[in-house]
């Protein structure tokens, strides 16, 4: 029997080897070897990387604080300094050919001469049946307001304003979030809704038990010549207290918060709205954007910083109400490459005290109000290459009660940056 | 010996990539381009024509792939944006009109039809032909794919922006909804009045609801069939030099001779 086996199996064996030594005519072989090729372009459409280099040369006044370089030296008054101020790759794999879920993982880091970092890390899946539902997890920009999601190498300003900056660290966070939006070419497109859970630490990992919820409904049309979108936001979460220390304003002073205890939480609550306008017309592009955001913000004495920490907090808790807004024009000049951007942005930390009474009632640093007015000019040169020139000029909140603000500080900032995107 | 006339070689291909030029996009303005193409190539032009769709001649031309992008809708904004943020300055040539014609298979006893009823049909409210006066034959109904400007026009201002039906055939070529149209019994699509032939039964359309007008030039020209929409070259504000040879050419008498010789509506 075992002999009887063997034998069928060298019998197929040598069938197997005589089917292989046909051989293929020139055209089956091309075919074959399309088809290959064809194969594997599709596995690499799969996979798109992208970025931006920005390289900037910074001027700031004795007492800015500048994005690229080292800080300013005992020695030194206006200070320049040279550095890649982002240096972005990423990576995006989007498996449109499963049929069944549609999903992509994207994966961003910023490399400069500073270090290397992650910016992104998160998956997406949408729903396969209506095509309405994309879940969200990972780490990415929180879905609140316009200009946290409007990407740096798109913005026409060097940084993002004030009060984005203090209130969303690094944009980003760690959390899980759905998106709902009716697909292209439905009624309901224009409509859209974000909604998820979110750490409220910022990139850094999560510290404590409390989740945040963040929302953001917008709605955008697009006309011809014009496009313009709306949208409302809300921030539901905690903030860490280090220390049984809690203050909260009662009429112009901070007074310490009864029963407070190292590890509930302080309000953490804002309510947003922003909205965007679009024109294009024969003098150019013409772009307005604006962004309201007030609430409840914990914060120290010294600054009223989101948390972005890898640990707890130990310092006390200083609870203010805040107001911010920012206005962005741009303009391009008539159908060129060239265009020119202002923008005003503005941060009250804490709306109940203003001028003189930042310093006095337990109020300090943390208290002072910042107003940023700057003009800038730009010039795409190509789809790659961009050239930015602005001057920031920032004036804070004068104190005559607060030792080092009792005028404005000399803190504006010009700066020219040469961006390459790829 | 050698070194001469590979120079020779290298500097007529580079003379030649000079005034080539790629024209890519709308498989609406495809048989028109071809055609002025043609008759420009034959005096001093290289001009290549090839078709794909309205949206991927214009994200050809973003790419720097093709010279001018053929287009039977006009630019979107988002796309506008996205020449803005690439210091790119798009322009726009109407070249020619078209009629868009509906048409069903010639054993199709319907002949006319209102808006609202190619509305109700391309979107899935009726779905039989006896609904209209017509035979108990399911209808089935074909489009072209999202990226085609035809798509979009008939979205736009046949089906007043409301969605295609789930199910709808979506085609990728004219020529293949004419096939497809020609060969079943309960057929209805839409094509450019260029690609009109025996095969298929162009219906008179309807706005009103009284008056129904058959496509023709004569009824577009005339402005009495209202399914008509102008046809676009874009090209980039600094490739301006190279292109108006062949803008202007199609802009002039024998130009223009063309766009009637093809079935389209001339600017003239």
């Amino acid at each position: 029997m075992k002999k009887i086996l063997v034998c069928s199996l060298l019998c197929l064996s040598t069938l197997t080897v005589m089917a292989q030594e046909v051989e293929q005519t020139p055209l089956e072989k091309t075919q074959a070897e399309t088809e290959r090729l064809s194969s594997l372009v599709d596995d690499l459409s799969k996979l798109k990387i992208s970025g931006y280099i920005q390289s900037d040369l910074q001027i700031g006044q004795e007492d800015a604080s500048l994005k690229v370089g080292a800080g300013k030296a005992a020695t030194e008054n206006t200070f320049t300094r040279f550095g890649i101020r982002r240096g972005r790759v990423k990576f995006a794999y989007s498996d449109l050919n499963l049929g069944v879920v549609k999903g992509s993982a994207v994966v961003q880091l910023d490399i400069t001469e500073k270090g290397v970092g992650f910016k992104d890390a998160y998956f997406t899946v949408t729903d396969p049946w209506a095509g309405w539902t994309t879940f969200k997890a990972g780490i990415f920009d929180r879905p609140f307001g316009y200009e946290i999601s409007y990407s740096s190498s798109s913005r026409e300003t060097p940084e993002r304003s004030t009060g984005c900056v203090t209130l969303f660290p690094d944009e980003r966070d760690l959390g899980a979030m759905f998106t709902i939006q009716a697909p292209k070419g439905h009624a309901l497109n224009p409509l859209k809704f974000e909604t998820g859970l979110f750490a409220g630490n910022g990139i850094k990992q999560e510290t404590d038990n409390r989740k945040d919820w963040i929302s953001h409904l917008s709605y955008k049309k697009t006309y011809d010549n014009v496009q313009w979108g709306l949208g409302t936001s809300l921030y539901l979460g905690g903030t860490y207290q280090g220390s049984a220390k809690v203050y909260e304003m009662s009429g112009k002073d901070f007074v310490a918060v009864n029963n407070a205890k190292i590890g509930d939480y302080s309000t953490r609550c804002y309510y947003g709205v922003d909205g965007q306008f679009l024109l294009s017309s024969a003098a150019g592009l013409t772009t307005l954007r604006a962004e309201m955001v007030t609430g409840d913000q914990p914060g120290g004495l010294g600054d009223s910083k989101s948390p972005n920490s890898s640990s707890l907090p130990t310092a006390d808790t200083y609870r203010r109400n805040f107001m911010s807004y920012n206005v962005y024009l741009i303009q391009d000049l008539g159908q060129t490459k060239h265009s020119l951007v202002a923008k005003y942005d503005s941060y009250d930390p804490n709306t109940k005290l203003s001028g003189d009474e930042v310093g006095l009632g337990g109020s300090g640093k943390g208290d002072v109000a910042k107003h940023n007015i700057g003009f800038g000019y730009l010039y795409r040169m190509n789809s790659n290459f961009r050239l930015m020139a602005y001057y920031d000029m920032a004036f804070n909140e004068k104190s005559k009660n607060l030792t080092g603000y009792n005028s404005d500080l000399k803190d504006n900032i010009f700066t020219l940056r040469l961006q390459y995107k790829f | 010996m050698k070194k001469i006339i590979l120079a020779i070689a290298l500097i007529c291909s580079i003379a030649q990539g000079a005034t080539a030029q790629r024209i890519k996009g709308s498989d609406t303005v495809l048989p028109l381009a071809q055609k002025e193409a043609e008759a420009f190539n034959k005096k001093s032009g290289n001009v290549t024509v090839t078709g794909g769709g309205s949206g991927v001649g214009i994200a050809a031309l973003l790419a720097g792939t093709t010279d001018i992008a053929s287009a039977s809708r006009k630019m979107k904004f988002d796309e506008k944006l996205k020449f803005q943020q690439a210091g790119k300055s798009p322009v726009e040539k109407i070249i020619a009109y078209d009629a868009l014609a509906v048409v069903v298979n010639p054993g199709n006893k319907i002949s006319q039809l209102t808006r609202q009823q190619l509305e109700d049909i391309f979107t899935g409210k009726i779905t039989n032909w006896k609904q209209v006066g017509g035979a108990d034959l399911a209808i089935v109904a074909y489009s072209r794919e999202t990226s085609s400007g035809t798509y979009e026009f008939f979205k736009e201002h046949v089906l007043k922006n409301k969605n295609y039906k789930k199910n709808i055939l979506s085609m990728p070529a004219t020529g293949a909804i004419i096939q497809s149209v020609s060969q079943t019994k309960g057929a209805i699509g839409y094509v450019g009045l260029a690609y009109l032939e025996g095969d298929v039964k162009a219906i008179k359309v309807s706005y009103d609801g009284k008056t129904f007008v058959a496509p023709s030039v004569a009824t577009a020209k005339n402005k009495t069939y209202p399914v008509v929409r102008p046809l676009f070259f874009y090209y980039d504000k600094k490739n301006a030099a190279k292109i108006t040879p062949f803008i202007n050419f199609i802009g002039s008498a024998q130009g223009q001779k063309i766009v009637d010789q093809v079935g389209y509506i001339s600017n003239k």
